[in-house]
């Protein structure tokens, strides 16, 4: 039993180190990855594959590592597992460890649960209550027409949302739309109706998942090029069909109405609208949709993978040194 | 509802049923929401009795005794209600970033004066040049 804990601490740790790289690298790279001129596209790839990092270095490492154990079991790869000492961590599925776990590893492990623990419990909360609200929103707002996907309230503040994650809805205020021209009107309701049929919703809490596993300060920059490069995709659908421009104007203009209203806080976390304005009058010559810069991080990923399954005795060294055998 | 501190509670489908039917029929009884939904929605009188009477506890319903029973009337319009919803999910949830939720423009408070006229100013000209020419 306890050389099967050894084994599984060991593999622990390695997920720990394949989790430290990620986030180093993610941290670093998401410096330079947003750089003025992106695709909306791009900047959502980016982001998006920045944000799996962490979780893509720890399941290469975990993967490579166990597949040599595996293969050592079988007889695919020479087994080293007896020229070592009793003591060395041996990670292999045939001549499992023999280290002894102790109170640094045990309170090593409590500190890592209790810390993932905290996390995953947050955002489930965080999560359940605003959809509750949602839930409930929603469920109002479509009162006897479920069938419809976009709803008008009767609210003087002038807002314009898309909410629900499985099967959003559009709302609109009577207050927005009363002060909007009827070309305006369709391209705010145009937006909103793009967010829907792109599922940029569903694709959010995705996002948001993977964001658990990011440092808070890489979170909250990945998050704010996610939300900018999901709102100018939008703007983009729209402009093909009205026009940069108009898209442009209406924005800002919706802007003053609602700098002129007291609505609280409306989502801090949600895209610079200065920067789609601009971007809508001045736009970029922007290549690329950042499949490249995607593939080059997944081939590190599998390079990564490739040396860790290349070095796994030096591997077994280093997690040696780390546990004290 | 939405002015005050306290938070707008959750509500089921059951419970927006009810709403809806004392919203329509001011003072009505459990009894008179039963037969509107009770036979569609498959529930006795007692489930209405007992959503009315949580919803009377959420403040979304005040109630009179007439006679034996009580009567239901709604104490919030059903547009506050769902505006006080959409003010607390943008407001209160905004800092972390709700991931079922989209804005049309986000954050307004955060933008400085200047570069809103900055951009009208180069909208304005946009327009003026296409008409010149």
């Amino acid at each position: 039993m306890n050389a099967i804990l050894s084994l599984a601490w060991l593999f622990v740790l390695l997920a720990a180190g394949g989790w430290a790289m990620g986030c180093l690298a993610s941290a670093l790279v998401s410096r330079f990855a947003f750089r003025e001129g992106l695709s909306p596209l791009a900047r959502r790839r980016h982001s998006f594959t920045l944000a799996a990092l962490p979780l893509l270095a720890m399941a290469a490492l975990v993967a490579a590592v166990a597949t040599t154990a595996l293969g050592k079991s079988l007889g695919w790869v020479v087994d080293h597992c007896i020229y070592h000492g009793p003591g060395h961590p041996h990670l292999c599925f045939r001549h499992l460890p023999a280290i002894d776990l102790g109170l640094v590893e045990f309170v090593a492990a409590v500190l890592l649960l209790s810390g993932i623990s905290y996390i995953i419990v947050g955002f489930a909360c965080r999560e359940y209550r605003a959809g509750k609200h949602i839930r409930s929103l929603l469920r109002l707002v479509e009162g006897r027409r479920p069938d419809r996907k976009i709803h008008t309230v009767e609210d003087h503040s002038p807002f314009a949302v898309t909410a629900g994650t499985f099967s959003p809805r559009v709302i609109l205020s009577r207050g927005l739309l009363d002060r909007l021209e009827a070309r305006e009107r369709r391209i705010v309701v145009a937006h909103e109706v793009s967010h829907v049929r792109a599922r940029d919703l569903l694709y959010n809490g995705v996002f948001e998942i993977l964001l658990l596993l990011q440092l808070p300060a890489t979170a909250s920059r990945l998050r704010s090029e996610w939300r900018q490069g999901m709102e100018e995709s939008a703007d983009d659908r729209v402009a093909g069909r009205f026009g940069r421009e108009a898209v442009a104007a209406t924005l800002l203009k919706v802007f003053r109405l609602q700098r002129g209203e007291v609505m609280p806080g409306l989502s801090v976390a949600g895209a610079d609208a200065v920067m789609r304005i601009e971007r809508l009058l001045c736009p970029i010559e922007s290549r690329g949709n950042g499949r490249v810069f995607s593939g080059i991080l997944l081939a590190a990923i599998c390079a990564l993978a490739l040396l860790s399954a290349g070095a796994h005795h030096e591997l077994e060294t280093l997690l040696g040194l780390l546990t004290g055998h | 509802m939405g002015a005050t501190s306290k938070p707008t509670p959750a509500l089921g489908d059951l419970e927006v049923a009810v709403l809806e039917i004392t919203w329509e029929t001011p003072e009505c009884s459990a009894k008179e929401v039963h037969e509107r939904i009770g036979r569609q929605r498959g529930i006795s009188l007692n489930t209405v009795q007992s959503t009315l009477e949580r919803l009377h506890r959420k403040e979304l319903l005040t109630r009179s005794k007439r006679g034996h029973a009580y009567r239901y009337t709604a104490s919030v319009e059903r547009e506050r209600l769902i505006a006080s919803y959409i003010r607390e999910t943008l407001g209160r949830f905004g800092g972390d970033a709700v991931s079922s939720l989209a804005a049309f423009v986000d954050a307004a408070e955060d933008i400085d004066e200047s570069s809103l006229e900055r951009l009208e100013e180069e909208l304005r000209k946009r327009r003026q040049g296409r008409r010149g020419q």
